[in-house]
């Protein structure tokens, strides 16, 4: 690797938010080539916010978001497009097609959006579905799927068109620890294997220190990044807010228990 | 292939002595490539009998996912059934995801296309008990409310009065104009298409008579119940039925409420009071219809009135309001059912909804109907 690094996301003086309710300002952050980069916050923090706007669903109220040299927020018609398709998403429910079997939701990008022959199609889809450990269930519907495996399928899905960023909503919410623990372990590996840019929104402190590079702290009462580096350094960081997160210490006044 | 995607990827094919063939490949191997190449080579290796083919993939700059899908349908023999087929020269990275996903897996995993096929007597079967369970269901469930609606209805602090004016406010006074446009349109209509068939015999004024009792003992009535069939039937079922999905019937459980009692007596008291008064105003309105097609044809106000008032009696209206409450209670019963029964799934909500609306259109038709018969013998 050379010293100075890609960067694949530039996020420039950005300000969200809905009409006139701005939710977070002043958010300037880089992504790395490669990297896990998460995105974390307490509840209602904007975390889910600052991602619908980095994926396009909404449309900022300032700034820019640069990816692989196109700013999306001006960004229109072929050229939106074309950039839409270089990441995949995979939302926290899951957002299968609950109308489709497993593999005909991972299928349904390559269908829409390639012209591969059938049988490479299918082939695809399998292998990708082999990826995430979800082999066993390719012909089942959503709906029968457990949570864990839900996110799998969503993730085989995102990937469907080999992106080079994968946008995780909350993977791990609502997982037990040893499902979450696998898929930690499939965001490394697949990070690591195949080069693909992971940018994550969650709060589960456990897998944060596994799988994260690094880390941008947002805060709901400042309304921007409050601490960004590696989570180990934040962890030792000195700002109060971001000590008692990493620390898992209560915020008394917050809470309403003032014993 | 295509010049596009010749000059990302460079395929070669060559043929060699005793069925011997090697595919070189050089450059990228993405999706669109991947498809040119498939093409190419299916094109040029079909029928041709082969007993061993190389694929030299050294070449290769970049390959995503189509591209190993290419080269593994190439390996696994699936283009060269009776060839022995070998992939060299894949970097370090490749070869490893490459071998992730072998022959065995394919076979083990592709989806069978087989459709399962019922037989006749077995269909004929399941759908005849499918239709006795759910008449069971709306039995149990009218048997069920009849049990609470007293009890609730009694009790001040149960019966949540708000919930059912709110009711009242979305499904009756929100309902006002589109009951407006159809009754006094469809009065229109009919008076309309009447008068000239009437013409041939000189009775034009009969449409006064026609459409007064046409509206005060069926259609009315009738446009009324489905009107609130498709507004706010199949609004119970889906508020109901989103509510069971989202577990708050469970909730309501769990803290003692019957979701009966709760939510089901509150919205068929709502109805029954709403479904007369909608009639009402939907019989006045295409009464209004007709009278204004009958005054455009040059009658006088005074005659047209003295028609309606030999025409109509009070059993009429007292024939098209007992209705009026019948079809409320339909409506409202058969919405709230619906929205209990809802089963889990995205679509379960869309399908309870459809259910509501139709069940309670073909019951409030059928109920119609006995009403007739009913009113017939007992000659009012």
């Amino acid at each position: 690797m050379s010293d100075t690094p890609e960067i694949i996301i530039s996020v420039r003086n950005l300000k969200v938010g809905y009409g006139e309710n701005v939710i977070l300002q002043d958010i300037n952050f880089q992504v790395e080539c490669g990297e896990v980069f998460v995105i974390l916050g307490g509840s209602g923090s904007g975390k889910s916010t600052l991602l619908k706007n980095m994926i396009g669903l909404y449309t900022p109220l300032e700034g820019e978001i640069w990816i692989e040299g196109t700013n999306l927020v001006t960004a229109e018609g072929d050229e939106r497009r074309s950039l839409l398709r270089k990441f995949g998403v995979a939302y926290q429910s899951g957002a299968l097609f609950g109308s489709m079997t497993v593999l005909e939701n991972v299928r349904l990008p390559l269908d829409e959006l390639t012209a591969l022959p059938d049988p490479l199609k299918e082939l695809t889809a399998l292998a990708k579905l082999k990826l995430v450990g979800l082999a066993a269930a390719v012909q089942k519907m959503p709906a029968e799927l457990s949570g864990g495996m839900q996110k799998r399928a969503a993730i085989a899905r995102a990937m469907a068109l080999d992106p080079r960023i994968l946008f995780l909503d909350e993977p791990s919410a609502g997982l037990d620890p040893v499902t979450s623990a696998d898929l930690d372990l499939l965001i490394t590996e697949l990070a690591h294997h195949f080069g693909i840019t992971f940018v994550i929104v969650t709060h589960e402190l456990a897998s944060i220190n596994k799988i994260a590079d690094r880390v941008i702290m947002l805060d709901n009462r400042k309304r921007t990044i409050v601490a960004e580096g590696r989570p180990a350094q934040l962890r030792d960081s000195n700002d109060p807010w971001v000590h008692r997160f990493f620390n898992r210490e209560p915020d008394a006044v917050a809470s309403g228990l003032h014993l | 292939m295509t010049a596009a995607a010749q000059n990302e990827l460079n395929s070669d094919l060559q043929f060699g002595p005793a069925g011997f063939a090697r595919v070189v490949l050089r450059g990228r191997l993405n999706a669109r490539t991947a498809t040119a190449c498939w093409n190419d080579l299916e094109q040029r290796l079909r029928g041709v009998k082969l007993q061993k083919l190389e694929v030299d993939a050294d070449g290769l700059e970049f390959c995503d996912g189509g591209g190993l899908a290419l080269l593994r349908y190439l390996s696994m023999g699936l283009m060269t059934p009776e060839a022995t087929v070998s992939v060299h020269g894949l970097s370090t990275g490749l070869e490893q995801l490459f071998h992730g996903f072998t022959l065995d897996d394919y076979k083990a995993l592709r989806p069978s296309s087989e459709v399962k096929c019922h037989p006749l007597p077995e269909e004929v079967g399941s759908g005849v008990r499918q239709a006795a369970s759910d008449l069971r269901e709306q039995v149990e469930f009218l048997g069920n409310v009849t049990r609470s609606i007293l009890p609730t209805v009694m009790d001040r602090k149960r019966m949540r009065w708000t919930e059912v004016r709110r009711v009242f406010e979305t499904a009756g006074a929100n309902a006002v104009p589109i009951v407006s446009l159809v009754s006094i349109l469809v009065g229109l209509i009919i008076a309309f298409e009447s008068t000239q068939t009437l013409a041939k015999f000189g009775a034009q004024i009969y449409v006064v008579n026609m459409i007064g009792i046409i509206m005060v003992r069926e259609l009315g009535p009738l446009l009324a119940a489905v009107l609130l069939a498709g507004r706010s039937g199949s609004a119970f079922a889906a508020e109901i039925g989103t509510m069971k999905v989202n577990e708050e019937l469970d909730a309501l459980q769990t803290l003692g409420l019957d979701p009966i009692r709760f939510l089901v007596v509150q919205r068929m008291m709502a109805a029954v009071l709403l479904t007369p008064l909608l009639a009402i105003y939907a019989t006045f309105l295409g009464v209004t219809g007709g009278v204004l097609v009958a005054f455009s044809l040059g009658f006088k106000w005074s005659l047209i009135f003295h028609q309606l008032t030999v025409s109509l009696k009070v059993s009429d209206i007292i024939f098209g309001l007992s209705k009026g409450v019948a079809f409320g209670v339909i409506v409202s019963a058969v919405g709230c059912l619906r929205g209990l029964q809802t089963q889990e799934g995205p679509s379960a909500v869309g399908v309870s909804t459809t259910r509501a609306v139709v069940t309670s259109i073909v019951l409030i038709v059928m109920a119609d109907a006995v009403f007739s018969v009913l009113f017939f013998v007992l000659k009012l």
